[in-house]
């Protein structure tokens, strides 16, 4: 899996996923895009923009608003043969696709007792940052990483944006892709194929003094972090978990072993987060390892807020990382 | 209305930080009173009775017999009877408990020990507060690893300087420890328990000579009458019965204190405290090597009979290896002033170090046959040697001569004692 | 009864069979749910046996079926054994879904059988999509898609309709109207009552056909599988039926009267059957008892067999959540 950076292009996240788009078409007649104005439109966020010339309406297609009808639609086309790729547009959606995606997608290799299995991609948009308030802001990995039957991917870099479609539609199984839409005009190296299999953490950054664990759109922040603190001479290590189901403990338990000290940045609500069951894993398996407690890093427990400096203040932020850093190493000035 | 109370694990000394519960001698439902003994204890010192400080029926046993706390983990709670005066009993009374009022814990605050304790390792630029959190709460902060390496270095972790969050002793702290070759003292290679206590005496002794400025003055005491009024009244009567000089000199010496109630007390805090109650500590030597200190209380009201009672009691309990009987929780803390008596084992004077936050210590030199002066003639009889040690900060030599010489004459009138 | 069917003997006898099959089986199932070999929800089919006996008579081994939790008649109709089915109720591993599944969850891929779905509504959206891969695919499976007309309320029933019609999908839905959404009358909960009217709102081709007589039903399905396969289109059967039974073994049936239940009862499908057979001269002298007879020997062949069935070991309770390996 490991590939040498050879050639590497710089491209901005957006593209890396119209890439990925185009790679999965091009090498497998059984994939096609289904989703809500992924063809005319070009993709609520410009993601597929040109696709449905290129490959034509029985492959790139729009659906109606019917988030459940479209999704199970999905399962259904993945059951029978094909290998679809469902754009839910936000994550904020999915909510009324969640029976699908819960009673049926995640169940049906289980209740069949293992005859039939479900193929299937669903992408979606997630996370807060464009100022776009409560109902269109939601961070729900946690949601979905909380069942079993269902793998979640959250790609935070371009290559990852690149490349884990395809490696998701290799999957057996029904994937999730989160898609920050923070990240989709960043840019960055994109080389010759994935880093790592798709339920492998990456880490990011190495460093001995304390592990950040995070993924999806709060990666460049504790990356961030990690510069600003590295002139200070703390040395940070970033754990980046891209996938969220099945969580890759061994990668995380190894770095909170080395550093002793970990901190959680989740763009989810602290409450019932994936940045709790973290560090419930760490504390089940790394307790005697630890030299402080384990801090999260979270959003605040308000529904994400119109006005900019509100929102600001309702997500992790760099700032906060550094502090709680330094704070946790005791070497606040 | 009834309060609930924790009963916790007691520190009974600065340099114990956890204890193993052995055994409940009590059950849920249970009444209890102030001072009925109520669990089993293992120490470092060795086996102990925990007394409860409360009157009230227990509520809840939280803590399983064969299980090793820290200091302060609440064990059980009790419910106090609705009669329960809300004033404590002024024996347990803490010198500091001014600062500490709030604190619901503060039957268990040992006087002054925890206390000078963080003081004594608190890093100076910490503010005061801190110290006063920290002392409040009896257990040390330390990470997960920093418990896991102490352990296994049978090391006592109130010794080591906390530098990470909220001030824990973490990973680096231990470390950082264990290099310093100065504190290859504190750390012992093997889990037997008298190493421990070695290293509990090595780190209060260290912690006194380092800190607190001693002065040495001695005295030859003439005990004649002492010794001839002890052969009379030991006349008929049994061995059990009988009195030892020992008593007589406890007894003395706890009667002069009152007179300088400046040697009787604790220094905290760059001030001194002095203590009400004439409370001694008589260091006892375990066959088995390293001390005990258990303190009897309220000494200068006791009769010499009762004091001789306290001594044996004592003495057995102290070797409880061998007896199987324990010393209880309260009377390993919160002496006021230590004696130790080393003329028993034959040597002639004996410069205690002061076991802090105490400000004094009586040594207690062999009793001799000497040619005593009278006038002009030279007759023979009995002495001993009693030194003082004193701490500088709080007494000056003067005061301590007196007390020596105020010492000599009582024991001059045996039967006043 | 309908004039466009080859109705000889046989195929009557063999209709009768099967819907006989599906009523003692059923009232065995009840049997065995009292004394606990049965367990979780048990929704039994009386009643309703005529609708997926004619459906199945019109389709091919390719054809897909999706069906609700009350689908031990749809499983037994399509081909499954008696054996798999109880086995899986049994919760045995000789079960058809290895007994993951119970009651609710028979599946079985060799006769593409797609479940046993227990989400009232979620099976349509998942039909219209093994429709769309056959589409995709150019197969001449079509997909049949089972549910009651509870379903009809839920967003999803109409989702389905308009992406079976819009994507022009080659899925034949057939609405079992038992005219009780567990204990609501269809007039409790419809302002429409007519459901293939609702149907053809979408476009779709949709008819009412009498869901007790399975002459009926089989020759609308035939006609509907043949307009799906020749044009290309979605086809709705709206079958009028009713149950005979509670909702599940645990109904006190508050919401209806005795006579009711028993003025369906004596228009139920297998006696109908039967009556018309007797009164034509097909079935003669002891045929319908040998019938009978050969049904219960396979019931309780079929005990036997989930019996003997083993249950998973507890050390694979995690199987099947994810597959092995990755397909390439």
């Amino acid at each position: 899996m490991n590939t040498q950076k050879t050639n590497s292009d710089s491209m901005t996240y957006r593209d890396a996923l119209r890439a990925g788009i185009i790679q999965s078409l091009n090498e497998d007649e059984r994939v096609f895009l289904m989703g809500e104005d992924v063809g005319h439109y070009g993709g609520c966020y410009g993601v597929t923009k040109g696709l449905l010339a290129q490959y034509g309406d029985q492959r790139i297609i729009d659906t109606p608003l019917c988030e459940s009808g479209f999704v199970g639609v999905g399962i259904g086309a993945a059951l029978g043969g094909m290998k679809p790729i469902v754009e839910v547009m936000t994550v904020n959606f999915s909510l009324l696709a969640m029976d699908q995606i819960v009673n049926s997608a995640a169940t049906l290799r289980h209740m069949s007792g293992g005859q039939f299995n479900v193929p299937l991609v669903i992408r979606m948009a997630c996370g807060a940052g464009l100022q776009l308030a409560a109902q269109h802001s939601h961070s729900w990995e946690n949601l979905y990483a909380h069942i079993p039957g269902l793998k979640v991917l959250s790609p935070a870099t371009q290559n990852d944006a690149r490349y884990m479609l395809l490696q998701a539609l290799q999957d057996p199984d029904p994937v999730l892709i989160f898609e920050h839409v923070m990240l989709l005009n960043t840019q960055g190296d994109v080389l010759d194929g994935p880093e790592a299999d798709m339920e492998k953490a990456i880490i990011r950054k190495q460093g001995t003094d304390i592990t950040l664990i995070t993924y999806g759109g709060s990666l460049p922040k504790v990356l961030k972090a990690a510069s600003a603190l590295e002139v200070l001479n703390i040395k940070v290590e970033v754990v980046d978990l891209r996938c969220l189901r099945p969580l890759d403990k061994a990668t995380i338990i190894a770095s909170v072993e080395k550093t002793h000290r970990a901190i959680i940045i989740d763009e989810g609500w602290k409450t019932g987060s994936l940045a709790g069951e973290l560090s419930a894993i760490i504390m089940e398996q790394a307790f005697w390892t630890l030299d402080a407690p384990v801090q999260r890093i979270c959003t605040q427990e308000v529904p994400i807020p119109y006005p900019k400096h509100l929102e600001h203040a309702a997500l992790p932020q760099v700032d906060q990382i550094v502090n709680c850093v330094q704070r946790l190493l005791n070497t606040e000035l | 209305m009834t309060k609930s109370i924790d009963i916790t694990m007691p520190s009974l000394g600065s340099d114990m930080t956890e204890g193993m519960l052995v055994e409940w001698l009590i059950k849920v439902g249970d009444k209890v009173k102030h001072g009925d003994v109520i669990a089993v204890l293992e120490t470092q010192k060795g086996a102990i009775d925990m007394e409860v400080y409360q009157d009230g029926t227990i509520t809840q046993l939280l803590v399983q017999p064969l299980k090793n706390v820290p200091v302060g983990t609440v064990l059980a709670r009790l419910k106090e009877s609705e009669a329960a005066p809300s004033s404590l009993n002024p024996r347990y009374q803490n010198p500091l408990s001014k600062t500490k009022q709030h604190s619901d814990k503060l039957n268990f605050d040992q006087p002054g020990m925890a206390s000078v304790e963080q003081h004594l390792y608190q890093p100076q630029q910490k503010s005061l507060t801190a110290v006063q959190t920290h002392t409040s709460r009896h257990t040390v902060n330390a990470s997960p690893i920093a418990r896991k390496m102490a352990n296994e270095q049978q090391l006592n972790l109130s010794i080591v300087r906390g530098t990470g969050f909220n001030d824990a002793v973490i990973l680096k702290d231990i470390e950082a420890f264990i290099n310093e070759p100065n504190n290859q003292g504190s750390l012992t290679t093997n889990d037997d328990k008298l190493a421990n206590m070695r290293s509990a005496i090595a780190k209060a002794m260290s912690q006194s000579k380092r800190d607190i400025p001693h002065f040495y003055l001695s005295s030859d005491i003439t005990i004649n009458k002492a010794q001839q009024w002890l052969q009379q009244t030991n006349q008929d009567k049994d061995p059990q019965q009988q009195i030892l000089l020992i008593a007589l000199l406890l007894k003395a010496i706890a009667i002069t204190l009152t007179k300088y109630p400046g040697l009787n007390g604790f220094y905290h805090k760059d001030r001194f405290e002095p203590v009400n109650e004439i409370n001694i500590a008589n260091v006892i030597s375990l066959r088995t090597g390293g001390v005990v200190v258990p303190l009897i209380q309220n000494v200068d009201q006791l009769s010499l009979h009762q004091i001789m009672q306290a001594l044996r009691d004592m003495t057995l309990r102290s070797r409880s290896l061998e007896t199987g009987k324990r010393l209880r929780s309260s009377e390993l803390s919160g002496a006021s002033i230590t004696i130790t008596n080393m003329g028993e084992r034959g040597a002639d004077r004996v410069f205690g170090i002061i076991y802090p936050p105490q400000v004094a210590i009586i040594g207690l030199g062999k009793v001799k046959k000497v040619a005593q002066v009278y006038g002009e003639k030279i007759n023979v009889g009995e002495q001993l040697t009693v030194c003082l040690s004193a701490d500088h900060r709080v007494v000056d030599g003067m005061l301590a001569a007196k007390f020596l010489n105020s010492l000599a004459k009582k024991l001059q009138y045996p039967e006043q004692l | 009864m309908n004039d466009k069917l080859h109705l000889d003997k046989a195929h009557l006898l063999e209709k009768l069979k099967q819907m006989l099959s599906i009523r003692l089986f059923e009232e065995k199932c009840a049997e065995l749910y009292t004394q606990e070999k049965i367990r979780g929800f048990l929704h039994l089919y009386i009643g309703e046996e005529a609708i997926a006996v004619g459906v199945m008579a019109a389709l091919s081994a390719e054809d897909q079926i999706v069906a609700t939790y009350r689908e031990h008649g749809h499983a037994l109709a399509r081909g499954l054994s008696m054996k798999s089915v109880l086995a899986e109720m049994y919760g045995r591993t000789n079960g058809c879904s290895k007994g993951r599944g119970g009651s609710m969850h028979l599946f079985d891929k060799h006769n593409n059988f797609y479940g046993g779905n227990a989400i009232v509504g979620g099976g349509l959206p998942l039909a219209a999509g093994l429709a769309m891969a056959n589409k995709m695919q150019a197969t001449k499976a079509i997909t049949v898609c089972f549910f009651g007309e509870g379903a009809v309320a839920e967003g999803e029933f109409h989702e389905a309709m308009n992406l079976a019609v819009l994507w022009q999908l080659p899925v034949l839905f057939v609405c079992e109207n038992n005219g009780y959404a567990m204990g609501t009358a269809l007039a409790f909960s419809e302002s429409e009552i007519n459901i293939a009217k609702k149907a053809k709102s979408y476009g779709m081709s949709a008819e009412q056909v009498d869901g007790m007589n399975v002459v009926n039903v089989e020759a609308a399905a035939i006609k509907a599988v043949d307009t799906i396969k020749t044009l290309g289109q979605p086809y709705f059967l709206e079958c009028q039926s009713y149950r005979f039974r509670g909702h599940s073994s645990f109904d006190g049936q508050l919401y209806r009267d005795k006579e009711e239940v028993q003025k369906w009862q004596k228009h139920g499908p297998v006696i109908k059957l039967k009556h018309w057979l007797r009164k034509n001269y097909q079935l003669n002298g002891n045929e319908f008892s040998d019938i009978e007879l050969e049904i219960k020997n396979e019931i309780l062949d079929a005990i036997a067999f989930a019996e003997l069935g083993q249950l998973q070991a507890v050390e694979d309770l995690c199987k099947d959540v994810y597959s092995q390996k990755n397909m390439k």
